[in-house]
């Protein structure tokens, strides 16, 4: 089937099966490869991505799901390919990422905690972050967050 | 390879490979690297340097980014000792070719050894160019390389005020032989080691543009799916190829047998069903209409119940062996094994007091966050595989001897990868897309799902150990005894006595190795190999004879290692920064554990309520001798205690008729922010060489917590992990 999804502002026609999840259209059909598989079940986060503003875990959501939806990726969260995010820079000045393979659904995950909630506690981070790191970067994602709400 | 190291008589990488028979000794080449060669390309100084007209510097590293920091590490140590400013250096894999073989005369990481073992070596290359820029300078002013001063990228001569950039200067250095004996700095002439400079792969990483293996496109390329015997050493009995085949975009239904090879001993390749795509979904949902179907192997399934109940009866008994038993006796660095044995047999035939435990840890799984993933694809008989791998070498050599092809046609390219701790020091799932690709005569990609991740993984293998003291009239420890029952042991050698740091009036520990029957499967590195299970088998039993003798546990070990001043330092470090001597509310505990061979010293500060257990803080101290990036050794510090502490409080691989019960993150839980505790890395530094800084963190984590929880409630874990012991851990 042919699905129209828009990603980062710009509209894509995919021909992928409805059941497809939104992950493997993003990767595959739109070469967005930053948002990255680690599970297959929503349980690490390495997903993440915005569908109309709120993070969703894409290896469970299928692209018949999010048809006219706005869809963010890692990709396009600063809006433009010279710009870093606030979180971005956060993260590079705290030296967050490790092997960095989860750091991409971290970051949008984060971005849409800081949305919602732009002075975040430690209880709101702890709730808002689900995702899995196996390098333990945690300590570090926490400062992160407090340091680009700061900014 | 450090002197060190070398003296310990085994390798990192005979550590890494796995030796069912424990003892053999590694002949390793001590001489080091080739010279480094002159420039054989424009650009080049010698072969580890690229320096760009504009003073831009490529540094080729031959250790892998696993997350690590020691593509960055290396740089920052050649790039002192080149003298180029840290804005001008990136980084670059370096081929996998004899002038960048490193420690063990191979091309791997791990061991956390990049840095470590080469120290000297990647120094004396950057020292060599340093010494060839000069020179060549000298040469184009006609003045003596002693007046001409090297700093920043820039050649200066003092006395004429002339300079000339390495830039400029790398064509004509490049035709000079290297020095012989390169003059290395100082310490005191360092301007980036030492400093917490940014590591050179932190900005792909933040904005999706890091290339993973998962990443890799080629031309034409197809996405496979793969299912492995999940009833290790069974076979495939029933499939549906028809409804595969009618899935959309299925090309293809692939079988591969089961193999195994000589360079991992511990490593069975279970009978695989590949599907093949056009996209990975594709793959994916072929395979689950292909519903393949298993049969057991004969001699039996793998049973937890009857792994362990063996190793708790190689454990009980006394080092008897039976067949196909390797026994192993092990004594602390400096003893002799006959006068140990005489001085433990006598202390127990005349103290009738005994102190015994036993001590179990079960099978854990990597789980790295990018599942096991690669690309290969074949032109005529020559391979190229891309893969995130830990052993490059050793892929190259499976390759050929699988594929009966030369290694000079097996062409890998290293690609960061997605997590290693250990895991990507395997061929597997390479060799998966190197078969796979080969019957398709296209480029293919394959990857894991997360429950093939998890079940078809190397493990960390299962240990029991039974520790027994002597207890003199006087309530002193007379003597201990260990003995250890292992289906598969990682270095059992001086790399293990010299963790053997107590000073007991005497001390023996013997192994029994019984190997992988009757059912095949596959054992690996786990981030810091031996120390999970053995530091957790031996702090535990030492806190134990500290309570059971009446001493504070930490003033017990600072007592027994007096002679060690170095660890002694670590003890009292952690012992002012944890407040140990402050009392804690009730329900509060505080745990030590300590590792003379790893420099480290950890205290773990926990709560329990009713039966839940949280981790509070945990204090680290660690002597890591010079650093190189103090933060980028936080980041390790802080990663190896919850790598660590993942396995501590949830890690356990399970067998239920022959099947993994672990399956992905939910019934296979590991550690997530909510978890993690207040972690305080506190770095000792002394001028000694550096150590590798991504292991030796991560195997205090477990004992210390056991021990806090002892402190805490009274009751003693000796079985990981702790949500396996009766008791939760707080979400």
């Amino acid at each position: 089937m042919n699905f129209t999804i828009k990603v980062n502002g710009r509209s894509w026609t995919v021909e992928a099966e409805e059941d497809t999840p939104l992950l493997w259209v993003l990767r595959e059909h739109c070469g967005l490869t930053g948002t990255k598989f680690g599970c297959g079940m929503g349980l690490c986060g390495a997903c993440t991505v915005h569908v109309s503003g709120d993070p969703a875990r894409s290896c469970v959501t299928p692209v018949s799901a999010v048809k006219g939806a706005d869809i963010t990726t890692i990709e396009g969260l600063s809006g433009s390919a010279d710009q870093l995010h606030p979180l971005q820079k956060a993260w590079i000045a705290e030296q967050v990422p490790q092997c960095g393979y989860c750091q991409s659904g971290m970051i949008m995950t984060a971005a849409a905690l800081l949305r919602q909630k732009p002075h975040p506690t430690d209880g709101d981070i702890t709730q808002a972050i689900t995702n899995v790191c196996r390098c333990g970067t945690y300590p570090r994602i926490r400062r992160a967050i407090h340091r680009a709400a700061a900014e | 390879m450090t002197e060190a190291a070398a003296r310990q008589g085994i390798s990192r990488r005979q550590v890494l490979k796995g030796a069912g028979n424990v003892g053999l000794v590694l002949a390793f080449d001590l001489t080091g690297y080739a010279l480094a060669r002159g420039g054989q390309e424009p650009g080049t100084v010698n072969a580890w340097f690229r320096i760009a007209p504009s003073g831009e510097v490529t540094i080729y590293v031959n250790s892998t980014d696993l997350g690590q920091g020691s593509q960055s590490g290396m740089a920052q140590v050649m790039a002192d000792e080149l003298g180029v400013a840290w804005e001008k250096v990136s980084v670059a894999q370096a081929p996998i070719d004899k002038t960048f073989f490193g420690h063990d005369d191979s091309y791997y990481t791990g061991g956390s050894g990049a840095i470590e073992d080469q120290w000297n070596n990647i120094r004396r290359v950057a020292a060599q160019a340093r010494m060839m820029l000069v020179e060549a300078a000298a040469k184009r002013w006609s003045v003596s390389a002693v007046g001409c001063v090297a700093r920043d990228g820039t050649v200066h001569h003092t006395a004429t005020g002339r300079s000339a950039t390495y830039g400029e200067l790398t064509p004509r250095a490049s035709k000079l032989s290297p020095p012989r004996d390169p003059v290395l700095k100082t310490p005191d002439q360092w301007v980036l080691i030492g400093r917490s400079v940014p590591r050179t792969d932190v900005p792909l990483k933040v904005n999706g543009r890091a290339k993973y293996a998962i990443d890799v496109q080629q031309p034409g390329m197809l996405n496979a799916a793969v299912a492995q015997c999940p009833i290790h050493g069974g076979r495939l009995i029933e499939w549906n190829e028809s409804a595969a085949m009618a899935t959309a975009g299925v090309v293809k239904v692939v079988r591969l047998p089961t193999w195994t090879t000589s360079y991992f001993p511990n490593m069975c390749m279970q009978e695989t069903v590949g599907v093949v795509a056009q996209h990975y979904w594709q793959a994916a949902k072929g395979l689950a209409a292909l519903a393949p179907k298993w049969a057991p192997p004969k001699e039996g399934v793998l049973s937890t119940q009857r792994i362990f109940d063996t190793l708790r009866q190689d454990a009980a008994g006394d080092g008897n062996t039976g067949d196909g038993v390797t026994a192993l006796t092990v004594v602390r660095e400096g003893d002799l094994e006959v006068v140990q044995r005489k001085l433990v047999d006598a202390a127990f035939a005349s103290h009738s007091r005994v102190i015994e435990a036993m001590y179990e840890v079960p099978l854990v799984a990597h789980a790295t966050m990018e599942p096991m993933t690669a690309v290969a694809r074949w032109l005529g008989a020559r391979l190229e595989i891309w893969t995130g791998t830990q052993a490059q070498l050793t892929l190259k050599q499976v390759a050929a001897q699988q594929f009966r092809i030369r290694e000079s046609d097996v062409t890998v390219n290293t690609t960061l990868a997605g997590g290693g701790f250990g895991r990507r020091y395997y061929p597997d799932s390479a060799m998966q897309a190197a078969q796979i690709a080969q019957v398709m005569q296209a480029p293919v990609k394959v990857i894991w799902s997360r429950s093939e991740d998890i079940q078809h993984d190397l493990w960390r293998p299962p240990a029991v150990a039974r520790f027994r003291a002597a207890i003199s009239d006087k309530g002193e420890v007379a003597a201990v005894k260990m003995q250890q029952a292992r289906i598969c042991l990682f270095s059992a050698d001086n790399r293990y006595s010299k963790g053997m740091h107590y000073a007991w009036p005497s001390f023996l520990a013997q192994f029994t190795i019984r190997p992988l029957r009757p059912v095949p499967h596959s054992y690996g590195a786990w981030r810091a190999v031996e120390d999970t299970p053995q530091f957790f088998f031996l702090e535990s039993f030492v806190d134990e004879l500290a309570h059971a003798t009446g001493v504070d546990p930490l003033q017990y070990r600072k007592r027994l290692m007096s002679k060690d001043l170095r660890t002694v330092r670590l003890l009292e470090a952690v012992e002012r920064l944890s407040d140990w001597s402050r009392p804690l509310a009730p329900g509060h505990g505080r745990g030590v554990a300590v590792s003379s061979r790893r420099n480290v010293a950890q205290v773990a500060e926990v709560s329990v309520a009713g039966n839940t257990v949280t981790v509070e803080r945990v204090v680290c101290a660690f002597d890591c001798g010079t650093a190189i990036n103090p933060d980028s050794i936080v980041a390790q510090g802080e990663g190896s205690i919850l790598f660590g502490l993942s396995a501590a409080l949830f890690g356990q691989v399970t067998f239920k008729d022959g099947r993994v019960e672990q399956a992905n993150f939910d019934t296979f839980p590991v550690v997530q922010l909510k978890h993690c505790p207040k972690i305080e890395i506190h770095t000792v530094n002394t001028p000694a060489a550096p150590s590798g800084v991504g292991e030796p963190m991560t195997g205090m984590i477990a004992p210390a917590v056991t021990n806090a929880i002892f402190a805490a409630t009274g009751r003693r874990i000796r079985a990981l992990p702790v949500a396996a012991s009766g008791m939760t851990v707080a979400a």
